[in-house]
């Protein structure tokens, strides 16, 4: 496979929601859900996105397809940006707000001559941060251009809230050739009918109502719906996961299939690591907001790097009880902060182990440290006792 | 079969719906001895709630135990009045749901949904009410306490000791504070910690058995490890008998002794945990080994689904539940539900592949004859 080609890439990507607005308007708390993610995905491959509930994955996933207006970063789709975010300067506003109240309280009333300082110091800052506001605006406004729906598709998670109750199949496969002019007349229903047999069901369903199927059915329902529009990238957001086990290797072979018969590129979200590493190429690894480790499934599991991969890869309990005795578990600590309002630092540190002062403050930022393995963390070499 | 803590013997569990019967658990039968981790393993659908949740004796209107026997040391709970089966729940046997956040009463605190519990059922042992009865005065009253610690019975917990017995277990399974925790709301309680309550409080009676409804699937890994490193825990510490509802395969394997595989309301097969994952006899358990991945480095094995989907129980096929997506279905299996086949000591299977009569397929065993 040529992995060469990159399709889609995420710099600096942020998704921040705002809570407690007071009485007027003042933003009193940030939920920093996405809080700077940077990952290439390659045509044709599976990049598999993984991490505890409250991570982000989800976010990033409906981030990336613009169903949320992201708060920073960009977003490019092959080579041409899609999404740019500016929300993030007015958090920067607001955070240069509070320095300048609490730096003036420092300062006694006397000392006017520094205050006026201050304030015209202050005045310069607000007025760039508001022209990289406007800037990234207009850009916006300019990148929205590019968006093409048809390129990138999602498959949701829960086959039963996710397909409208008063339509019929067809109607749910069809809705985005209509909306999109894409076929018109006899020509569409054909185009059902082949996405309905390609998803393995028959013809007959298309007259009935989502209801009348099985979660499994359902589910493949949704993924005909995504293959409708001859997508690029789709993007699986726990597609399995609500579904049990035997008619979860169903849709997981499908959607194999499918990969290789119209040469899909996935961004495959899951929480259940072990399907994750049998789909994927590659994964990225989430933990609050930050991707933690990015590498090679093979390598990732392997070799995990990352002190939180390694305790996050060691409790998963592997169908095979003779192994299970024989595997150390590392059993973290206490459980997922809330991302609203994080503390500076590693995001990690306070359930890590090996955290140390440094890391409290200073937050890693991701790198390579071995050949296409990719991992954020200060004291990484010294645990794996690497050069 | 004195060590034998609870005895299933064929029971039905139906739901009578407008649309009809719908036969959630159709005759099965099991035993679980003292001390053991039984692990119920099923897809949605499979009856292994119901059948838990017969044992309870908690199947709601327009659910009904038909048929069977659920013999508890003993003691027939099918057959017991709604006011005798309350002794039963909490005391002997407690119950850990799958869901933390809908089985807490958000209106009321933690302390006084684990209290609850233990003013409800536990009295002070015979030892610590002799103690106390040596220091009444008046002889008369003396005289009438001894003669009822003689018989047995002793007084309840007051609100005091239930507190201490509340805190105590709290700390147990590891909440942080507990003292000042167990004044707190369920939402004032991460999902984990929940959980965790959920157990201290099923724990607070001494239960005999507990049965564990699924009790991880809603958490996350890192949280999963936790509370299954807590049940072991707690499992030798205070010399309880579990069983444990899962679809997880690889949760079975962790912590499970027995397990049964349940399909379509009946048993499929039954054995150790190394008889049902090295050496499965019914092609349901094998499809779901093969459904799993199970990828060595390096190389990708491509899943083996199961084909087709579960059974409706409103019409459950006449013969073997699985026959529908069974390869080797043969007119037998259509025809006529298999019985339980001897495979060894510990296993058994249903499926008419075991049977003397039936052609050989490679990987299954002939059983000697019937159980």
């Amino acid at each position: 496979m040529a992995r060469e080609k990159e399709i889609l890439e995420v710099k600096d990507l942020k998704k921040y929601f705002y809570i407690k607005h007071s009485f007027f308007g003042k933003i009193t708390k940030t939920l920093k859900a996405v809080d700077g993610i940077n990952f290439k995905i390659f045509e044709g491959e599976t990049f598999g996105l993984v991490g505890e509930s409250g991570c982000g994955k989800t976010t990033a996933g409906r981030t990336i397809i613009s169903l949320y207006e992201n708060s920073g970063g960009e977003v490019y789709f092959d080579g041409k940006p899609i999404s740019i975010g500016f929300e993030e300067y007015k958090n920067e506003i607001i955070d240069l707000k509070d320095q300048l109240k609490e730096i003036l309280l420092q300062i006694p009333k006397e000392d006017t001559e520094r205050i006026h300082n201050i304030k015209v110091l202050y005045k310069e800052l607000l007025r760039i941060i508001k022209y990289k506001l406007y800037k990234a605006k207009i850009r916006q406004r300019r990148v929205k251009r590019n968006r093409d729906p048809r390129d990138i598709q999602m498959i949701f998670q829960d086959p039963y809230t996710s397909l409208n109750p008063r339509m019929t199949v067809s109607e749910i496969i069809a809705e985005g050739i209509k909306t999109h002019k894409l076929l018109e007349g006899d020509a569409i229903n054909e185009r059902v009918y082949y996405l309905l047999e390609t998803v393995g069901l028959k013809r007959e369903h298309a007259s009935r109502y989502p209801h009348e199927f099985s979660g499994g059915q359902r589910q493949r329902i949704g993924i005909a719906r995504a293959l409708a529009m001859d997508p690029k990238l789709i993007i699986c957001d726990e597609p399995i996961s609500a579904l049990d086990v035997s008619i979860q290797a169903q849709v997981v072979n499908m959607l194999e299939d499918l990969q290789e018969k119209f040469g899909l590129t996935y961004l495959f979200i899951a929480h259940d690591l072990s399907m994750v590493k049998h789909i994927s190429d590659r994964i990225g690894v989430m933990y609050l907001g930050k991707l933690m480790e990015l590498a090679s499934s093979d390598d990732l599991y392997q070799e995990p790097l990352h002190p939180y991969t390694m305790s996050l890869l060691s409790s998963i309990p592997l169908p095979d009880p003779e192994a299970n005795k024989k595997s150390k578990r590392i059993i973290l600590k206490g459980e997922v902060t809330s991302p609203i309002n994080p503390k500076p630092g590693c995001r990690f540190a306070g359930r890590c182990k090996y955290a140390q002062e440094k890391c409290t403050r200073i937050d890693p930022q991701i790198e390579e440290i071995k050949p296409k393995h990719f991992v954020a963390c200060h004291f990484v070499r010294e645990i794996n006792d690497l050069k | 079969m004195n060590d034998n803590i609870l005895e299933v013997k064929n029971l039905r569990t139906s739901f009578f719906t407008h649309l009809g019967e719908v036969q959630a658990v159709r005759g099965i039968s099991f035993e679980l001895k003292k001390g053991g981790i039984l692990g119920i393993v099923g897809e949605s659908g499979s009856g292994k709630s119901v059948s838990s949740l017969s044992i309870m004796r908690l199947v709601e209107i327009p659910g009904k135990i038909v048929e069977g026997e659920i013999l508890f040391d003993g003691v027939d709970l099918v057959k017991l009045s709604d006011k005798e089966i309350q002794e039963y729940r909490g005391r002997e046997i407690s119950m850990i749901f799958q869901d933390p956040m809908t089985s807490l009463n958000p209106v009321y605190t933690i302390k006084n949904q684990m209290m609850e519990v233990i003013l409800r059922h536990m009295h002070i042992t015979p030892e610590k009410a002799y103690e106390e009865a040596k220091l009444i005065e008046k002889e008369k009253e003396r005289e009438k306490v001894l003669e009822a610690i003689k018989n047995g019975k002793t007084r309840k917990y007051n609100k005091k000791e239930a507190l201490e017995r509340a805190v105590h277990f709290l700390k147990l399974v590891g909440i942080p504070e507990p003292e000042t925790r167990i004044k707190e709301y369920p939402h004032q309680f991460s999902g984990g910690m929940r959980q965790r309550a959920l157990v201290a409080m099923a724990l607070a009676c001494e239960p005999r058995l507990i049965i564990c409804d699924e009790p991880t699937t809603a958490l996350d890994v890192t949280i999963q490890a936790q509370i299954l490193d807590l049940l072991k825990k707690v499992k030798n510490e205070l010399d309880t008998t579990i069983i444990f509802i899962t679809h997880d395969l690889g949760v079975i394997a962790e912590l499970c002794q027995d397990v049964i595989v349940m399909y379509g309301g009946m048993i499929m097969e039954k054995g150790s945990v190394n008889d049902i994952f090295y050496n499965p006899q019914h092609p349901y358990t094998k499809g779901l080994h093969q459904s799993i991945p199970t990828d060595v480095v390096g190389q990708k094995k491509r899943l083996v689904p199961i084909a087709g989907s579960p059974p409706d129980l409103l019409n459950p096929p006449k013969g073997c539940p699985f026959s529908p997506r069974c390869k080797y279905a043969m007119e037998i299996c259509i025809e006529k539900a298999p019985s339980l086949y001897k495979i060894s000591d510990t296993q058994v299977s249903a499926c008419w592949l075991q049977d003397k009569e039936a052609p050989d397929v490679e990987g299954f065993k002939k059983s000697g004859g019937e159980k």
